[in-house]
């Protein structure tokens, strides 16, 4: 069962990889660029690999779907097949096949996809596609030694006919790495190289010059002139040529392919070949041309080449992607839960233990070793955060995965609603608790479909408002201290504040007389009402009868925030405050009704203390003025039925805020502010409404953590239900 | 398993002895007469003596500091914390209807687990843990459940043991998370 998870989640990370592929290879179509071959190649790799994968496991017609896909992908590498935006969508269509079968495979409650037909239609679409280029038009290779021929893969000989055949000069380099250092090198190189060209293949060279070293013959396909791509090569022991193409090349066509590489044509090209040792190499690896070495190339010839094959698979995959899976660990969240559990439980140890030395330092006074005791306790204490550090940075995973199955969603429904939408992301790195962004992804998703169903406009009319005709959805996460923020932004028509109140008053939300006094920041949170939403005709993708009041309810549960901008013509902007992890929040730590109590800080606008005098009443409403803002305040101790602590004159105020309501809750006494892991209060308890959890404070105390968002939506509930004019004072 | 002689074997069988297999030659006489008594732990709850199985019992341990859950049932002391688990506390005498108990030394948490979920229950006493034959178990008195009374749910069976009354509770129907919460609180849940 284990073994068939991990197989699922690294199916779900290749499907992830594939798609990243794909939106990139769009990125690079609609930005009328060339898509790029490795991009393709990589997409290759990603469904040529999942294939064996889903193999081993059997979910739904995977084998069958990933062996067609792979054939497809293949075409289109090899040129067989076009890279249009009809085979796009086919193969984001695979994309979302692949997780609904993993969905299924989860939950089989889910429904089954329907793998079969997009097989007929991968089928019938590739048969309808003849080769881009006939054999006729294909560039000879004559030129290349027939050695090497035979070892390039058919993939590597087609970008090399397109490379020569778009113009492109053909270089061989020769380079030479530490045996040691051979797989940093190999990548220092290419990711050099990839900015000049194209990498077509590297081969083993059999001219290793020493028995430590590994020397590799590179082709490369680049519009750059020589010199150019030999000034990359500075601090590599390496050596460069052009290589003589046939006739293509201009200016040259001098007979002798085989081993006559070098022009002398060129003064660049005498400079190099000036440094040959003119030895010949062995066949299978050999390129044509002669070593124009840089570094020695005397020395153990053959020596290199061990543990290299020759063979036509061998030479595609770098040896380093091995090492780099195997040093990657899956763990359970759950795992990761009861190793935070235990950190808990020793810093409340820790806790008792100080508390310990504390009262034993009055007996032992002048005794030296309690000061020592001292200082290791604190020592301990400060391995243990570290602990907990650490054991937080494992759960963390950056926002980018999330924001790529958005990118999906984008594409998906601009299509649908013939809207062009562009999705601009950053912040990609920028990491958050595992569990948060699991939450997260629904009320984000959400919002971008609200940005192209309601934001966006259709093209005629952003032609018509002179703006660019495609939209603009802008993703944004970045950290901000403790918290992240994630901003969701579009360049479309916006929300009239004046057009919300309206609809806010017709639906019976607020009153007439409420709604002359509220300012646009006031009538944007109105959105997040229950029950308010701003499109009558239910559209297909956000009007299933939730609104951002869902959003906003999920976002809260996770202690965050949400807040809207917006401005007619220009665009809506969401903000999402969220904290860093849920495992520790920062909690202040309250008394009321003579219970201890903690109170997410997160949700804590601002405390503050009065006197009982400054209570007034709206109606029979108390309410306490707040920077000449009537605050509606309500009792913990009432809410929750405990004693109340008998009067004196000052009492304690944290205010809340929910949706466009502040509420002061009245609380007994603030404590102290403080680190607490959360744990769920188990089963039957964790129904209580009002109690999100409870925590440990010190030896074996207990202390429940308060749900503010629904203890105030309670209050604010039975304000509601008195006359609806009393909650004038609610306005904040 | 040796065939011992025929005729020995069966005039053992005839005579009604208990004849001793190989194996537990070997592994000694620990075999209990019977394989179908229920064990159970019982306990005291003000003047009356109760018993649950033993196999729901995880733990026993002394009183730990509870904190009380706002909103939920009298019947909840609340929650506490043990080896860093939290789980609710119940107190069973009222929540079977009898006065409430009061901690004393002698008072005990019996750490139940009921579809791996863990529950503390606080009792007056633990006095033993017994065997019971199950056809020493009687059905409790159908007067019970004709009064109406909730009791009668939670009464499993009734026994006797050195001469007093023990009754055996239903486990599942006393501690019913879904009840915890006070019935008002309950309906309101819904509406989020």
């Amino acid at each position: 069962m284990t073994s068939q998870l991990t197989a699922l989640s690294e199916i779900q990370d290749l499907v992830e990889e594939f798609s990243r592929s794909l939106l990139q290879i769009e990125a690079e179509r609609s930005g009328g660029r060339d898509s790029d071959p490795d991009l393709v190649n990589a997409a290759f790799r990603s469904i040529h690999t999942l294939k064996g994968i889903v193999s081993m496991v059997e979910v739904g017609q995977l084998v069958a779907l990933s062996h067609e896909l792979e054939n497809c992908l293949d075409d289109i590498r090899l040129g067989k097949r076009a890279l249009d935006a009809s085979s796009l969508d086919l193969l984001f269509a695979a994309v979302d096949l692949y997780t609904a079968s993993l969905a299924h495979a989860v939950e089989p409650s889910r429904a089954v996809p329907d793998v079969t037909s997009f097989l007929s239609r991968i089928k019938d679409t590739g048969a309808a596609r003849p080769a881009t280029r006939s054999a006729e038009e294909q560039v000879s290779l004559d030129w290349l030694h027939e050695d090497v021929r035979s070892v390039l893969t058919e993939y590597e000989e087609f970008r090399l006919r397109e490379n020569i055949g778009g113009g492109r000069g053909i270089y061989s380099i020769h380079v030479s790495f530490d045996l040691m250092d051979v797989d940093g090198g190999i990548e220092r190189l290419k990711s050099k190289l990839k900015k000049l060209g194209e990498v077509l293949t590297y081969l083993p060279s059999a001219d290793a010059s020493r028995e430590d070293r590994i020397d590799l013959d590179i082709l490369v396909g680049s519009g750059e002139g020589l010199e150019v791509l030999r000034a990359s090569l500075t601090g590599e022991t390496a050596s460069i040529e052009r290589l003589n193409t046939g006739g293509r090349s201009p200016g040259r066509d001098e007979g002798v392919p085989v081993v006559r590489g070098h022009e002398s044509t060129r003064p660049d090209d005498v400079a190099i070949t000036d440094g040959g040792s003119g030895k010949r190499r062995a066949p299978p690896s050999a390129t044509p041309r002669e070593v124009g070495s840089v570094a020695s190339s005397v020395g153990l010839p053959g020596a290199g080449s061990a543990g290299s094959a020759p063979g036509s698979e061998g030479v595609e995959e770098p040896p380093q992607s091995i090492r780099s899976v195997v040093q990657t660990v899956r763990v359970e969240l759950s795992r990761l839960d009861a190793l935070m559990n235990l950190v808990g439980e020793l810093r409340v140890i820790q806790g008792d233990f100080t508390r310990t030395i504390a009262r034993a330092e009055n007996t032992l006074r002048g005794v030296p070793e309690v000061r020592t005791l001292h200082v290791q306790t604190r020592q301990m204490a400060r391995r243990i955060d570290e602990l907990r550090d650490r054991i937080l940075d494992v759960r963390m995973v950056p926002v980018g995965q999330m924001f790529d199955t958005l990118a999906r969603v984008v594409r998906k429904l601009s299509r649908e609603h013939g809207k062009e939408v562009r999705l601009v992301v950053s912040g990609e790195q920028t990491e958050l608790d595992k569990l948060i962004v699991e939450e997260l992804s629904d009320p984000l998703m959400h919002m971008i479909r609200n940005a192209i169903d309601h934001g966006i406009e259709s093209v005629e009319r952003r032609s018509a408002a002179g703006k660019s005709l495609t939209g603009k959805i802008t993703l944004v996460a970045r950290q901000r201290g403790n918290s992240v923020e994630i901003r969701v932004e579009d360049d479309g028509q916006g929300m009239d504040w004046l057009a919300l109140r309206e609809r806010a008053v017709s639906r019976g939300l607020v009153s007439r007389e409420e709604a002359e006094v509220m300012t646009s920041i006031e009538a944007l949170r109105l959105i997040f009402a229950p029950g308010f939403s701003t499109l009558d005709d239910l559209s297909r993708s956000s009007g299933r009868g939730v609104g951002m009041d869902v959003v906003k309810t999920n976002i809260m549960r996770l202690s965050g925030q949400i807040d809207v901008e917006s401005e007619v013509g220009k665009g809506t902007l969401f903000r999402l405050t969220l904290p860093v992890t849920l495992a520790i929040i920062q909690a202040l730590v309250i008394e009321g009704g003579g219970q201890m109590f903690c109170v997410p800080l997160g949700s804590v606008l601002e405390s503050l203390m009065f006197e009982r005098s400054e209570i007034e009443t709206i109606e029979g409403f108390e309410v306490i003025s707040l920077r000449s803002e009537a605050l509606p305040i309500v009792y913990l101790d009432r809410i929750f039925d405990l004693p109340r602590k008998p009067g004196d004159g000052q009492l304690y105020v944290i205010v809340v805020g929910l949706a466009e309501h502040r509420v002061g809750l009245v609380v007994d006494d603030l404590l102290e502010q403080k680190d607490v892991v959360i744990k769920s209060l188990g089963p039957g308890l964790d129904a209580v409404p009002g109690v999100a959890g409870a925590t440990e404070i010190g030896a074996g105390k207990t202390v429940l953590l308060l749900d503010l968002a629904a203890i105030v939506s309670d209050a604010v509930r039975d304000f509601g239900t008195g006359d609806r004019r009393r909650v004038e004072g609610m306005r904040a | 398993m040796s065939e011992p002689d025929h005729g020995l074997w069966q005039a053992l069988l005839q005579s009604g002895e208990v004849i001793a297999t190989e194996a537990e030659y070997e592994h000694g006489y620990s075999r209990r007469l019977r394989d179908d008594l229920v064990r159970m732990v019982s306990f005291r709850l003000g003047a009356e003596i109760h018993a649950i199985p033993i196999r729901h019992v995880r733990e026993i341990t002394r009183c730990f500091s509870v904190t009380a859950v706002p909103r939920t049932q009298a019947y909840v002391r609340g929650v506490g914390t043990l080896r860093g688990e939290l789980l609710p506390v119940l107190c069973l005498a009222s929540r079977i209807g009898l006065s409430p108990a009061s901690i004393s030394r002698a008072s005990r948490v019996l750490v139940v687990s009921i579809d791996s979920d863990a529950f503390g229950l606080l009792v007056d006493e633990v006095i033993d843990v017994v065997s019971l034959e199950p056809e020493s178990l009687r059905e409790p008195p159908s007067v019970l459940s004709a009064a109406g009374s909730v009791n009668s749910d939670f009464v499993f069976a009734l026994a006797r043991r050195e001469g007093k009354l023990l009754i055996v509770l239903n486990l599942t129907a006393v501690v019913n998370p879904e009840d915890f919460v006070m019935a008002k609180w309950r309906d309101r849940q819904g509406e989020r």
